[in-house]
């Protein structure tokens, strides 16, 4: 008896506290939906680096996931190479739009003229950080080989599949051979998965080595708890000058909400990857800066290319024009975090060609029942889409539902976690799937992952889209090495995947960071990689 | 002849009187009429019976379809023109989706409550009636079950099983199994001992016969008590499963997955969740109390 009681009084108390939630936030309830989305996007991409800097201090930045992996070769996810590219350098870079190349560890390289012979000059005088198998000894030439090939034998992710051998060509000179030519090398040596790494404590520490890396970056890791935080201290020593802080901490905060709350509190300085509400939250709060800058990133819904009704193009019309995309994506970013989209390329990456986007069919419905029933299903159709059970996606499902339901297609939603649905994926099992696709600007690691022929069974292809011409421009883009040329082949392929109708491409997402007042001189890039310390910057922080 | 008759009248008349005298005390001693007597547990029969209406009348009463959405209308505050309760993150009427709601919620509760209710009665009956080493296999079973908590014996249930009604039914039925089969065990143990159990294995009654048509029926108030208050938990429980997704799929509404939609709204919007909560509040209370007073009117020993 008195139990129960005590349990009514706690579910009670529940709902007069969430009552008072209802009163204390009932003033900001004016400000949803429409207003939100359409009025104030503070897109600026950058906190201001007036004043002199300020050395010393620490900054806590929060992970939206949780980073398992930090050997280089093995890392799976963006937030683990967050810290391994704190840690480690590259050879090459990109600089803070994205837009070229510029020397890290290597300070100059040629390109044969097959494409397929790369020499890099590597930068003299570079020390890598101590260790308990080497005492910060120089940085050279058999380094750089010894990590590339490794990278190119054991990555999990094949981050460096087209390199044959990396050599040592003289103290500080490495020749690199390609399988065939390949113009994607030079972006794939910018992936913190090919950072450079000592063998000492590579073969010393074995398997553990990703949780004592070590590498030449501006700053070194101290400790690292699995699913708590990981400590870097300052590397005195970095060859592109001293850091300014001398402390960095990657807490583990995977609820949205919650991070903007340690945001609030001061727990942490940098919150990322901000979603809904508490975009708001940031916006709301005057000692707070949100950073939103667009991201190289495509939200999609992609059909199964080969059995079942959405082999019929005219299905896949008919259910692309079904759905009212604009209504849609303000439906799902009520707060203005993503952009309508069109193509399966983000308008950031220099493959983009605008004036396909009218190419799309638009929101019909009526057309959509005219050419299920010319299909042969105008009774109805059932269909089973798969997506990852993360709350935008689920949504996502549910309006996708909705919409499809008006034009009398019924939709059954199997939500599952990560590895179940990759697995579905992957396997082509169902008939449409949902997901998102975000890397680097180079149309290569959008187009040649989602639609070429190889790619069959990798989760970027799992639909079976294939398309001999397609892949014939694919593999010339490759081959080419000037930019406009890839560009040219880029689009032309771009423009034969959309006629196709493989999915729906609905949204590209912004990357949305809350930043600290006393931040500055922070760049926000549009991969949504954190670089502390660039030619370009050097972030420090006020008490 | 006619002191026979006249005796008979008398006795008749005696009779009527003490018959009537008799059916006036039962009345008043009827199960219902001593409930009705109980004020609280009228309070939650009425919220109970509410509730059920709603649920059974769902598509009458819902000015909506539940799941149809109008994106551009998100959010919209109750007392909002023709939204009673406002509406959700996709436009969806938040008084069409917590009335359909409310079906979900009670056929679960109820179901769940069924399920463990019958194989758990089962059990405890077995248990009880056999004792020895069926009585400590079966309750160390039991216990193993209820080491499990509640809710992450569900979890692991609908991570197994998948999404959907019938499933989240089977899950929390399984985690309502051990309680039932412990309160049905400790009456048997009392009622098997009684007289008129002897009475009967004496006259060579079957065991089967003695089970179902003796003990069961004497040992049933504790389990009828037992089972109300167990619907007023199998909603909070299926209402946990929802809150953490592994509930009914969407996009059909249940309490539980209201309240986990309003969960990322709580600042903007904290009616969502406000008023899904207040309905599970409302019911569990309406299910407790009516619980509460049929345990009174059922169990002698607790008058006052």
């Amino acid at each position: 008896m008195k139990k129960r009681f005590l349990a009514l009084a706690l579910v009670a108390s529940m709902c007069v506290s969430l009552a008072a939630c209802g009163n204390s936030g009932s003033k900001e309830t004016e400000g949803t939906a429409a207003n939100s989305s359409a009025s104030e996007t503070t897109a600026s991409g950058q906190t201001e680096a007036e004043g002199d800097p300020v050395k010393g201090g620490t900054l806590t930045i929060s992970l939206s996931a949780s980073p398992s992996k930090l050997d280089p070769i093995h890392y799976s996810g963006t937030y683990e190479s967050q810290i391994i590219k704190e840690v480690c350098d590259t050879l090459i870079e990109y600089n803070s739009d994205l837009s070229e190349y510029v020397p890290a560890l290597a300070t100059d390289w040629t390109v044969s003229d097959d494409g397929i012979t790369y020499v890099f000059n590597i930068r003299q005088g570079v020390k890598f950080q101590k260790g308990k198998y080497q005492d910060g000894r120089e940085m050279t030439a058999e380094d750089v080989a010894y990590s590339l090939n490794r990278s190119g034998e054991l990555s999990d992710s094949n981050r460096l599949s087209m390199l044959d051998k990396a050599e040592a060509t003289g103290d500080y000179e490495v020749t690199c051979t390609l399988k065939s030519a390949n113009s994607s090398f030079l972006t794939a040596l910018t992936d913190g998965g090919n950072a450079i790494v000592p063998k000492e404590e590579v073969e010393g520490w074995g398997d553990d080595f990703g949780s004592h890396l070590i590498g030449t970056g501006p700053f070194a890791m101290e400790s690292f708890q699995l699913d708590q935080q990981a400590v870097l201290k300052k590397n005195a020593d970095y060859w592109m000058g001293e850091p300014n802080l001398d402390e960095v901490i990657f807490k583990v905060i995977t609820d949205s909400t919650q991070a903007a709350n340690a945001l609030q509190t001061g727990e942490v300085d940098i919150a990322m990857d901000l979603k809904g509400e508490s975009v708001q939250k940031v916006k709301d709060n005057a000692d707070l800066t949100l950073l939103e800058t667009p991201g190289l990133h495509v939200a999609y819904v992609y059909f199964n290319m080969e059995q079942g009704p959405t082999a019929d193009i005219k299905v896949r019309k008919a259910l692309i024009e079904a759905v009212n995309v604009e209504e849609m994506v303000s439906s799902l970013y009520k707060y203005g975090e993503a952009q309508n989209a069109s193509l399966p390329l983000p308008p950031g990456s220099w493959g983009y060609d605008a004036s396909l986007e009218s190419k799309v069919p638009g929101y019909d419905p009526e057309d959509a029942k005219k050419l299920l029933a010319e299909a042969g299903y105008g009774d109805g159709l059932t269909l089973d889409l798969y997506i990852s059970d993360t709350e935008v996606r689920q949504n996502m499902a549910v309006l996708l539902q909705a919409y499809w339901a008006q034009v009398g297609v019924t939709l059954n939603i199997h939500a599952s976690e990560w590895g179940t649905f990759s697995e579905v994926a992957m396997s082509n099992n169902a008939d449409v799937y949902g997901m998102s696709w975000t890397w680097y600007p180079d149309p290569y690691f959008f187009l040649n992952k989602l639609f070429s022929t190889e790619e069959w069974g990798g989760i970027g292809n799992g639909q079976h889209y294939s398309n001999a011409k397609v892949d014939e421009l694919l593999q010339k883009a490759l081959e080419a090495t000037e930019q406009s040329d890839r560009a040219d082949y880029y689009k032309q392929a771009l423009a034969l995947i959309v006629d196709d109708l493989p999915g729906l491409f609905y949204a590209n997402e912004n990357v949305i960071y809350g930043v600290d007042g006393r931040v500055h001189d922070f760049i926000q890039r549009a991969d949504g990689t954190i670089k502390l310390v660039t030619p370009e910057n050097n972030v420090w922080v006020t008490d | 002849m006619a002191d026979i008759t006249k005796t008979t009248s008398a006795d008749a008349l005696g009779l009527d009187a003490q018959a009537e005298m008799l059916k006036t005390e039962r009345r008043a001693n009827n199960v219902w009429n001593k409930l009705k007597r109980n004020k609280t547990a009228m309070i939650g029969l009425v919220i109970v019976v509410v509730m059920v209406f709603i649920a059974v009348f769902a598509p009458v009463l819902a000015p909506y379809d539940p799941n149809e959405i109008h994106p551009l209308d998100a959010f919209l505050k109750p007392f909002s023109e023709g939204h009673i309760f406002g509406t959700d993150q996709f436009g969806r009427d938040l008084l069409s989706r917590v009335i359909y709601g409310a079906r979900v919620s009670l056929i679960v509760a109820a179901g769940g409550t069924l399920v463990g209710g019958v194989i758990g009665v089962l059990l405890g009956l077995i248990a009880g009636f056999m004792g020895g080493i069926v009585d400590s296999v079966i309750m160390r079973i039991m216990d193993g079950f209820l080491s499990f908590p509640f809710v992450l014996l569900s979890i692991i249930l609908m991570t197994v099983l998948g999404q959907g009604l019938i499933n989240v039914i089977i899950a929390i039925g399984i985690g309502n199994i051990p309680s039932f089969a412990r309160v049905v065990r400790g009456e048997v143990h009392i009622v098997k001992n009684e007289e008129y159990c002897n009475a009967c294995r004496v006259i060579g009654v079957s065991n089967t016969r003695l089970l179902f048509t003796h003990i069961l029926p004497n040992a049933i108030s504790p389990i009828i008590v037992y089972a109300t208050l167990n619907v007023a938990s199998a909603i909070i429980s299926e209402a946990a499963l929802s809150f953490l997704g592994l509930g009914i799929a969407a996009p059909t509404a249940s309490w539980g997955s209201i309240l986990r939609e309003g969960k990322s709204s709580l600042t903007t919007a904290p009616f969502v969740a406000t008023i899904s909560g207040a309905f599970i509040l409302i019911t569990v209370l309406g299910f407790n109390l009516f619980g509460d007073g049929i345990r009174d009117v059922l169990d002698p020993k607790m008058k006052q």
